[in-house]
């Protein structure tokens, strides 16, 4: 009877003890799985097939036996219906901490595979497990899914394409997908996702975008967060090329798991062309070093560049790109090369070649830049150039047209700004204005200035001093020749197609007229003038009189007055030139 | 005196080193040189034999391409024999032109004949020339007073522009003490324009005098000097946009009876 009684009194003592310890015990068994998934690479870059991976890893402290284990693939389009891609032989076995690697067909990475499969993975959503039996050892399910039999926790949200779904840290498992997992830039099969001690690359910046002479200078400004485990401590790294040479270094200051680091290398390079740019920062304690990409810089002349920009039309005027190929540079296929605004996608440039010295008018509105056109021409208005038929030239971007702003906000360095990319999506040149750089009037366009760098943007890209305000498909009117800054004709002795008046105003000289004048010395034509201050002027005078008759022939003369800011003449340059006698 | 005579020189030899003109040599003193010799002696140039010779230099409207020389003499022994030749133009000038002008008359006659030859060559190029004859009447009707019109007898139109030739029509009018010459004198493009000069003498040999332009719109100060047979003249005038001008001519003139 006592012991019956006693057996009862154990009984109802220990059975619930025994049965919660074998609970919990069941519970950690589950939840810290030995054996887990650890990283899923399910979209990579570039064409499907051949790049897919499964890695698991043994967290367990003994070697565990892969035996029985089977990886399964369930499509979250159909549910909760497994279909296996992976078995494992009853002798393998998988070390304590070690990977094992399982790969899609036609794997050709340099990290051997331990197991080669038809993975067939998808993109989501869907789920992969590491199934022992009727034991689920890990679960990932990645995407929209909504069947729990699919995730654990949340679902992950994915990875796009060319990312891993990588667990952080290795072998961590809490049963959340969605805070287990994280999308990883680079996969890494076969090494750890996290390591100790790491940076991830969050930005970088390269300032300016290109240079247009080598040896000038850049500075990269780079954000990186340490997504290590552990304290990075301050080192310095070493920017250098692709052929290891080194360009400049930089210190970073201490992080800690998480932060965000900044650091700034001012750096230079000699060689011409596109200069790719690798950063290698130390990793402490481990001989190791930490090497990523940080884009590519374009030193020298580019292939093509812009010449003009008006982003400022007169009303009723379209915007307008002009671009050009240097007379030092060779014939361009302008295929696959594109151009974009600030905050702009790219835009593909027609795919058409042009020959060194070339140029290309993009514009918003082709229609409306030939009726502009015409209209000058119609009013007897000089044209920049002999060649007014700009049908050749004038083309649509075939991506549409960004719209060029003209007001700098708060903060901003520049209303706007364009950049040209090579098919590589390199940028070979730049222009900016408004905010800090030049910023021409409405009506008037930016020219650049022939022989300039892009040291000084505002040494290298002047306001158009043409009279009609810009040079479309024109010689661009501040590289117009001037020997000293005395007036010029060209030619002296004209005919119908007039003579171009060149001059060019001094520091000081900020504003000037232009006037032809019979030999009386009475005012027959006035050729305007402008305020713009210093640079270089090309005015054409066609030969006719302010009423439109044109002047006869024999000796006329031209007169141009230079002022100050406060009104005053500095001074005035006359010659003479010629309209020649008609041929008869 | 004579001080205050060779001073002046030395200032109007200054002046004349930077050499700005805004007319054409042929018509920019509208005095002849022996009127003006003649009034700053206060002599009657119509009394004596005399012989005279000048040259002048200029830069037409301050253009460097424009500069213009002038020689010119004459004679008057009974006949009156005048000549001139200007060449405007420098060396790589697109426009150089050649003027030869005569004039042929007898003391106390009341006409003269002129004759006119433009040449020019543009840009190294020789256009067609031009010649112009022209008779000159020349009516005295009281002390001091004398017209001077232009009757063209023939001429050949030319096929480009150029500066106006001689007055179509001038009137001058002489004291013991002023001078006075008012000019119609044909513009560039053929239209008519006014242009007159005043005169004050001081003393013997100095003269001081105003002008205006009424083609170009100038105001000039005049200066004359004459010191023996030897003449200075120089032309400073304002000019509403070319600037500040200056012009000047030395001469010699002679009384050959004396």
């Amino acid at each position: 009877m006592i012991l019956v009684d006693l057996r009862r009194f154990l009984n109802l003592l220990l059975f619930p003890a025994t049965a919660a310890l074998l609970m919990v015990l069941l519970d950690v068994t589950c939840a810290r799985a030995a054996v887990v998934l650890n990283e899923v690479l399910y979209d990579p870059a570039g064409a499907d097939g051949g790049g897919e991976f499964v890695e698991i890893v043994n967290t367990g402290p003994d070697p565990v036996s892969l035996g029985n284990i089977v990886l399964e693939f369930a499509n979250g389009a159909v549910g909760d219906v497994w279909e296996v891609r992976w078995r494992a032989t009853a002798a393998e076995v998988l070390g304590s901490g070690h990977r094992y690697l399982i790969v899609d067909r036609g794997w050709d990475e340099a990290v051997a595979a331990d197991a080669v499969v038809a993975l067939g993975l998808q993109n989501g959503p869907d789920a992969v497990r590491l199934r022992r039996g009727q034991e689920v050892l890990d679960l990932l399910g990645y995407g929209a899914l909504e069947q729990e039999a699919l995730f654990e926790g949340r679902p992950h949200a994915g990875a796009v394409g060319g990312r891993s779904l990588a667990r952080r840290p290795d072998g961590v498992d809490t049963d959340h997908n969605d805070l287990d997992w994280h999308a990883a830039e680079e996969p890494t099969p076969g090494r750890p996702n996290v390591e100790r001690w790491s940076y991830r690359l969050e930005d970088y910046q390269l300032t300016p975008p290109a240079r247009s002479l080598a040896g000038e200078q850049f500075e990269l400004l780079v954000s990186w967060r340490n997504d290590g485990l552990d304290l990075y401590p301050s080192v310095t790294g070493l920017l250098h090329d692709v052929h290891g040479a080194v360009l400049g270094g930089f210190t970073l200051a201490e992080s800690a798991p998480g932060a965000l680091v900044h650091g700034a290398v001012v750096w230079s390079s000699s060689a011409e062309g596109n200069v790719e740019l690798h950063l290698a920062l130390p990793r402490p304690g481990e001989g190791d070093t930490l090497r990523m990409r940080a884009g590519s810089a374009w030193t020298g002349p580019a292939p093509v560049r812009f010449s003009e920009v008006m982003a400022a039309p007169a009303a009723g005027g379209p915007e307008w790109i002009e671009l050009e190929v240097p007379h030092d540079a060779v014939d361009l296929d302008l295929d696959r090369w594109s151009f974009a605004d600030e905050g702009g996608g790219r835009r593909a440039l027609p795919s058409r070649v042009l020959a060194r010295g070339d140029r290309l008018v993009l514009t918003a509105d082709e229609d409306g830049l030939a009726a502009w056109i015409r209209d000058l021409q119609a009013a007897d208005v000089p044209w920049p150039c002999a060649t007014a038929d700009l049908s050749l030239f004038v083309d649509e971007s075939p991506d549409g047209w960004p719209v060029l702003n003209n007001t700098a906000s708060d903060g901003d360095p520049w209303a706007d700004r364009l950049v040209i990319h090579d098919p590589q999506g390199v940028i070979v040149d730049w222009v900016a204005w408004g905010g800090e750089y030049p910023s021409p009037g409405t009506g008037r366009s930016l020219e650049r200035i022939d022989g300039s760098v892009m040291m000084d943007l505002s040494r290298a890209w002047r306001s158009s001093t043409a009279a009609v305000g810009s040079t479309p498909g024109c010689p661009n009117s501040v590289n117009a020749p001037v020997s000293g800054s005395g007036l010029s004709a060209s030619p002296t002795v004209f005919a119908d197609g007039g003579t171009s008046l060149v001059f060019r105003l001094d520091r000081g000289e900020t504003a000037w007229d232009l006037c032809v004048l019979d030999l009386d010395t009475r005012v027959v034509r006035s050729l305007g003038g402008d305020g713009l201050g210093p640079g270089p002027r090309t005015v054409v005078w066609n030969g006719t009189t302010d009423d439109g008759t044109a002047v006869a022939a024999g000796p006329w003369l031209v007169l141009l007055r230079t002022r100050d800011a406060a009104g005053r003449i500095l001074r005035r340059n006359r010659i003479v030139v010629v309209r020649g006698l008609e041929r008869p | 005196m004579r001080r205050a005579r060779s001073a002046l020189l030395v200032v109007l030899a200054l002046l004349t080193t930077q050499i700005v003109v805004g007319r054409d040599l042929a018509t920019v003193w509208l005095a002849t040189t022996p009127e003006m010799g003649a009034f700053l002696s206060d002599d009657d140039p119509d009394l004596a034999d005399q012989g005279w010779l000048a040259v002048s230099h200029s830069v037409l409207a301050g253009v460097d391409a424009l500069s213009q020389t002038a020689l010119e003499g004459g004679l008057v022994a009974g006949v009156r024999i005048e000549g001139a030749w200007q060449h405007t133009g420098a060396p790589g000038s697109p426009w150089r032109e050649d003027r030869i002008r005569g004039r042929l008359g007898r003391r106390g006659w009341p006409v003269a004949l002129i004759g006119l030859r433009r040449s020019v060559r543009a840009a190294g190029t020789v256009w067609p020339g031009s010649w112009e004859v022209a008779l000159q009447p020349i009516v005295a009707p009281g002390p001091g007073v004398r017209i001077i019109a232009r009757i063209p007898l023939a001429e050949v139109t030319r096929p480009w522009t150029t500066w106006g030739g001689e007055p179509r029509l001038a009137l001058a009018l002489r004291s013991q003490w002023t001078l006075g010459t008012l000019a119609l004198v044909d513009g560039a493009a053929g239209e008519p324009a006014l242009r007159c000069q005043g005169w004050l003498r001081f003393g013997t040999g100095i003269g001081l005098g105003a002008g205006w332009d009424g083609s170009t719109g100038e105001t000039a100060l005049l200066i004359a000097v004459r010191r023996g047979g030897l003449l200075l003249r120089s032309r400073h005038a304002v000019h509403p946009l070319l600037g500040l001008e200056h012009g000047w001519q030395v001469g010699w003139v002679g009384d050959l009876g004396r």
